[in-house]
């Protein structure tokens, strides 16, 4: 009780919700901007921050991040870019749903399911730090490793109509991600002598290329410009029906992101697309998926807006950063004298009393300025196409430029997205690929990191209690999609089998 | 058909290639039981194996299904790679002139050049959309979020 006071007490006595408010505006702008990650939308702020409180320092860091994962759905359901990694998900049937006309549902629904993962991280950041923390440092290279397999074994049920094409589409991404220094020894491997490659190549050029540079390429052969329906113009916020609906994919995305979250090096990537596998397989509308569903939408943005909140949990009680962006909140802590850790809790309670407030806040920001940004999104994307597609290509060549103000990286782009406009002609699935680069440095390191460990003994992959679990996990999750293509494809055998039948 | 046998033809000469380059990475004093090359070669194996299976299913159905070879609807293949090559023409023409002339002009000339290749006309309307969306993004870019975008001859 006397924290909520405390809360609520420094939200009239200091700037922390014009802090929250801003840092959520200028999250959102960099998450929708792709190439500007959230990592790089905080770390552009991290210098404004040295002469400020540092509760309200961390305050507009960590709205940063939670504005910067939402906006990364922007311009993946309204321009077949996600923004951020972890909207590689919503782009499968946000923008097939802005295809048909009805982006404005899809941008409604992404907000509505981002707040309440929002809202749900960040009660299960207050009330399970000390639980959640215990996960995350029961987690061995074994369990990584696993965990990897499991996000990997998504490709299944993503292959669409042609698994062999899905896997080879799989296996082409976790080449791309061998390219670069080796994790273990540090040779160089597929650099060609380029320096700009030993750091291996960035899941987000190859969305980039994939999703949007393909996509332009698929445009300019479109004789039919066609003019999008007025009622998908505007921004619809799901009705009672819908909100029904959806409770079960933002359910489970709510707790994918939960667990995900907590693992340092999960994050929202294998989050969102576990949750959208999942709310696949729960869904009683499943042939909706891929063709424009609003619960393919729902589950990976819920789920990716959860791990914003809940990636705090190692930042906070042992100092691990998970990814990029939580490693610049933890500089932030640093910078201002915070040790992170269960003392953290003691000496500077008022410091975590002030995040848990500006989250707050910035997750109630999050939905005001959505449906105030958003109508101005939609009216942009409903332009004239020509104008459209042409600012998509200076968007493309500024955003990922700004990455590491690299030219070599545009390069790399042009030829994802040649890669990806010939997958396409030829019916490769792209989100296989994507998943083989994401996934490919995580499995590849841990597998490796864990033979060390063993002697080489394979045995310890299942000696290892949550590697072993997960690995069932992954085991059935294979098993269950190989079964249901098998089903539908019978059942299809069947339906054209019976027409000739008497 | 034919596309599934040409893209496991692809499939297998970019495994080949793959494990060649594979089959050449170093060692280092510090490397464990799998070796840098370990995955890598793993990957091509299984690359190959699936280009194989591809193609056999291809040429399978091409035996089985001779009539089902020719696709319904299927707009001009040679046209649409034509369109596709112009759009990635501009992109490697930005790429070449973008550090020459820096930032600000190389996307005036991207952003009228693709609005004129989709269709636009050239004239004023061009004109002011390519001017002022280049200067709207290096606003963005360059004043706003201070990315030190190319400048002209490098200055």
């Amino acid at each position: 009780m006397d924290a909520v006071l405390q809360g609520l007490s420094l939200l009239v006595t200091t700037p922390l919700v014009f802090v929250a408010v801003a840092g959520v505006g200028w999250g959102i702008l960099g998450g929708a901007l792709p190439g500007i990650s959230p990592s790089i939308a905080m770390a552009l702020l991290l210098p404004l921050t040295y002469g400020m409180d540092p509760g309200l320092a961390i305050v507009l860091l960590a709205s940063t991040y939670v504005g910067a994962e939402y906006g990364g759905s922007i311009p993946a359901i309204l321009i077949n870019t996600p923004g951020t990694n972890a909207a590689a998900a919503t782009v499968l049937d946000g923008y097939e749903m802005q295809r048909q006309g009805r982006g404005g549902e899809a941008l409604g629904i992404s907000l509505y399911s981002g707040v309440i993962g929002a809202f749900f991280g960040l009660t299960m950041l207050i009330l399970l730090t000390e639980p959640l923390a215990a996960v995350a440092l029961a987690f061995t290279p074994m369990a990584y490793f696993a965990l990897g397999l499991l996000g990997l074994s998504v490709i299944v049920s993503l292959s669409g109509k042609s698994l062999l094409k899905g896997l080879a589409a799989a296996v082409l991404g976790l080449m791309v991600a061998t390219v670069g220094s080796d994790p273990i020894s540090g040779v160089s491997r597929f650099t060609f002598g380029q320096p700009e490659l030993l750091d291996g190549i960035a899941p987000i050029l190859v969305m980039v290329g994939l999703f949007a540079v393909s996509e332009l390429l698929r445009q300019a052969s479109e004789p039919v410009w066609e003019k999008p329906r007025q009622d998908g113009a505007r921004l619809r916020l799901p009705n009672g029906p819908m909100r029904r609906r959806l409770l079960k994919p933002q359910l489970l995305g709510s707790l994918i992101g939960t667990v995900e979250g907590v693992m340092p090096g999960a994050g929202g990537t294998i989050a969102s697309f576990m949750s959208y596998n999942e709310a696949r397989r729960w869904s009683r509308n499943k042939a909706e998926f891929g063709k424009g569903s609003p619960e393919g939408v729902a589950a990976p943005e819920t789920a990716n807006n959860t791990v914003a909140s809940t990636a705090l949990v190692p930042v906070l009680s042992f100092g691990i950063p998970g990814s990029n962006s939580a490693a610049i909140l933890l500089g932030g802590l640093l910078v201002h004298g915070l040790l992170p850790g269960p003392r953290l809790f003691e000496e500077n309670g008022d410091v975590v009393i002030g995040l848990y407030t500006g989250l707050f806040v910035a997750t109630l920001a999050l939905l005001v300025l959505g449906m105030l940004i958003l109508p101005v999104c939609l009216w942009l994307v409903n332009r004239p196409k020509a104008y459209l597609m042409a600012f998509i290509y200076a968007l493309v060549f500024s955003g990922i430029y700004s990455i590491d103000y690299s030219l070599f990286d545009l390069g790399l782009v042009l030829g994802a997205g040649a890669v990806g406009f010939l997958m396409r002609l030829t019916g490769f699935p792209f989100l296989p690929a994507v998943l083989g680069v994401v996934l490919g440095y995580l499995v590849e390191s841990n597998y490796r990191r864990s033979l060390v460990l063993s002697g080489g003994d394979h045995a310890i992959f299942w000696e290892d209690p949550i590697s072993l679990g997960l690995l069932i996990a992954a085991g059935l999750f294979i098993s269950g999609s190989l079964g249901t293509r098998a089903w539908l494809g019978w059942r299809s055998l069947r339906g054209r089998a019976s027409p000739e039948s008497p | 058909m034919a596309r599934d046998l040409v893209c496991s033809i692809a499939l297998l000469v970019v495994a080949v290639g793959y494990y060649y380059l594979a089959s050449g990475i170093g060692s280092s004093a510090l490397a464990d039981e799998v070796g840098a090359a370990g995955l890598p070669v793993a990957y091509a194996l299984v690359l190959g194996a699936i280009g194989l299976i591809l193609a056999f299913q291809a040429v399978l159905r091409r035996i089985l299904q001779p009539a089902a070879g020719s696709p319904v609807n299927v707009p001009d293949l040679g046209f649409v790679l034509r369109r596709a090559a112009g759009v990635l023409g501009i992109g490697v023409g930005y790429l070449l002139i973008v550090s020459v002339t820096g930032y600000l002009i190389a996307l005036v000339v991207v952003l009228a050049a693709m609005l004129m290749y989709l269709g636009e006309r050239p004239g004023w309307r061009v004109a002011l959309a390519a001017v002022g969306g280049a200067g709207l993004f290096w606003v963005l870019f360059d004043r706003l979020l201070g990315i030190p975008m190319p400048a002209l001859w490098g200055l």
